[in-house]
């Protein structure tokens, strides 16, 4: 099995207070994997950690190791841009900016160099389909990206963060400002990627987790408690922590 | 309490409450078959309405609480194993019922049999049932793999006590037509410790996640 991603001993602080203790973690290629654990526990810390987007934070401080397929992210010599172009990001509140919903996709691509029409018009379609957005948009490419609905906006940006051709896709709570029919087609959407990227889903959402990932991490207070298959985590916890958690008596 | 602990505790509560009941029919539809008396046959015959109206409202309360609550991990495997363990008792009762109209039945007839082994294979089976649902109220593993293991005796007084009851009727086909009843009831009652060993690993699984069921583990 490919390890797409190799968590080691990893530890954050936010100055003084220490966010990520010790994590140690593989995610594997090809699957998706969630984060779960009560608000607070580091969840998008961790996640921020796996395309160094928390460099941007005054004050932090990172100790321990990130390999993607190999490469320890957090060695000097690597290119932020390129790092940032092969993990992508998608936040929870859908971001698209004040474009055309065909500019929106074709914005990164102009800024990595490409300019022939005719390949950034293939990028564009391909993108929205890979996005299950095209058959809503196609009549509309060249209106403004704000007059599409929340659900529609959170799949752009998903089709604006495949566009760049990631490997990884990390999303932290892509979901929890659409309503349920919006939410489905994210969900059914994250089961298709998983195909050509490998997710990682930050969800406070139990039944999210359980719906659309093969692997479950639960945190609390900045460590990892228990990580395995999904199905296991959801029917037959090995940490008693664990099983109050996603059984929602959480004392 | 949470809702969801509160509705696991009802259903618990329906079960016990459905068990204690099936076990009383068991008993006086023993009663009825060694002391050839029927007057305990009526009050068997309520009783099964009132174990019909749990088994309904149990499955009610389980697909509800499976609705309403997506239970996970220990709860869920609570909330189904209940309603398995509803239907095993259900027809647990169903047999204690059939052994009443047969042991009715054979008051017409001459007694077959010395009734020795029958009333011993029938009381530990009724002890099977009574100890998987023990195992399931407190969690007592180690009871339900001894249930389990209870099973293979009742099966072996089910193929001793049936050939008996052939031979006699070889020898003297006069009493066929009471003996065929016997066969029947000792039916019902290997039946009954089938049920009880299904309860037994319906249990286990709810504490360990494990299925033992089909020789597996034991
Ligand atoms: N930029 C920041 N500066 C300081 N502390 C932060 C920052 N971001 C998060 N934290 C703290 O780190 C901990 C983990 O936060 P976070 O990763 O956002 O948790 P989660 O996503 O699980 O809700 C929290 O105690 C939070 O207050
Ligand atoms: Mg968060």
């Amino acid at each position: 099995m490919s390890k797409a991603i190799n968590i080691r001993n990893l530890s954050l602080y936010y100055g003084k207070a220490k966010a990520l203790k010790e994590v140690t973690l593989d995610i594997e290629a090809n699957k998706s994997t969630a984060f779960i654990g009560p608000s607070g526990c580091g969840k998008s810390t961790l996640l921020r950690c796996l395309n160094r987007l928390n460099d941007l934070i005054e004050g932090v401080k990172i100790e321990g190791e990130i390999t993607i397929s190999g490469t320890n992210i957090y060695d000097p010599s690597i290119d932020l841009t390129n790092l940032r172009r092969n993990v992508g990001m998608v936040f929870q509140k859908s971001n698209p900016f004040p474009l055309s919903i065909y500019e929106n996709i074709a914005y990164g691509l102009k800024i990595a160099g490409i300019k022939d029409k005719s390949k950034l018009d293939h990028v564009v379609e391909k993108s929205l389909k890979g996005a299950a957005l095209w058959d809503e948009v196609k009549d509309r490419l060249n209106e403004s990206a704000y007059g599409l609905s929340g659900g529609q906006q959170q799949r752009l940006c998903i089709a604006r963060a495949i566009a760049v051709e990631p490997t990884i896709l990390l999303m932290d709570e892509p979901c929890s400002a659409l309503d349920p029919i919006a939410t489905a087609k994210v969900e059914e959407l994250i089961k298709e990627l998983k195909k050509d990227y490998t997710i990682v889903i930050v969800t406070h959402n139990m039944q999210q987790a359980s719906r659309v990932s093969d692997y479950t991490a639960f945190m609390f207070l900045g460590e990892l408690i228990e990580f395995d298959e999904t199905k296991t985590i959801f029917m037959n916890p090995s940490i008693q922590q664990t099983n109050d958690y996603i059984s929602g008596r959480f004392g | 309490m949470t809702e969801l602990e509160e509705r696991i505790d009802n259903i618990r509560h329906a079960l016990v409450n459905m068990a204690s009941m099936v076990e009383t029919n068991i008993n006086n539809s023993l009663k009825c078959l060694t002391e050839r008396n029927k007057s305990l046959s009526d009050e068997i015959f309520t009783q099964e309405l009132e174990v019909n109206k749990l088994d309904n409202e149990i499955d009610t309360q389980g697909i509800e609480t499976l609705a309403l609550f997506q239970p996970v991990s220990e709860d869920l495997r609570y909330v189904v194993m209940a309603m398995k363990i509803n239907k095993d008792l259900e027809r647990i009762g169903d047999h204690a019922v059939g052994i009443t109209r047969k042991a009715v039945e054979l008051l017409e007839f001459p007694t077959v049999i010395e009734y020795v082994e029958l009333p011993k294979m029938a009381f530990s089976a009724s002890k099977m049932v009574s100890d998987s649902i023990k195992s399931f109220i407190s969690g007592n593993k180690q009871l339900a793999i001894d249930v389990c293991e209870r099973d293979r005796e009742i099966d072996k007084s089910y193929i001793k006590i049936s050939e008996e009851i052939i031979s006699l009727m070889k020898n003297d086909s006069s009493i066929i037509d009471g003996a065929k009843f016997l066969l029947l009831i000792l039916k019902d009652i290997e039946r009954i410790g089938d049920l009880a060993t299904n309860i037994a690993e319906d249990s286990y699984y709810i504490q360990t996640g494990t299925i033992i069921r089909h020789g597996n583990l034991i």
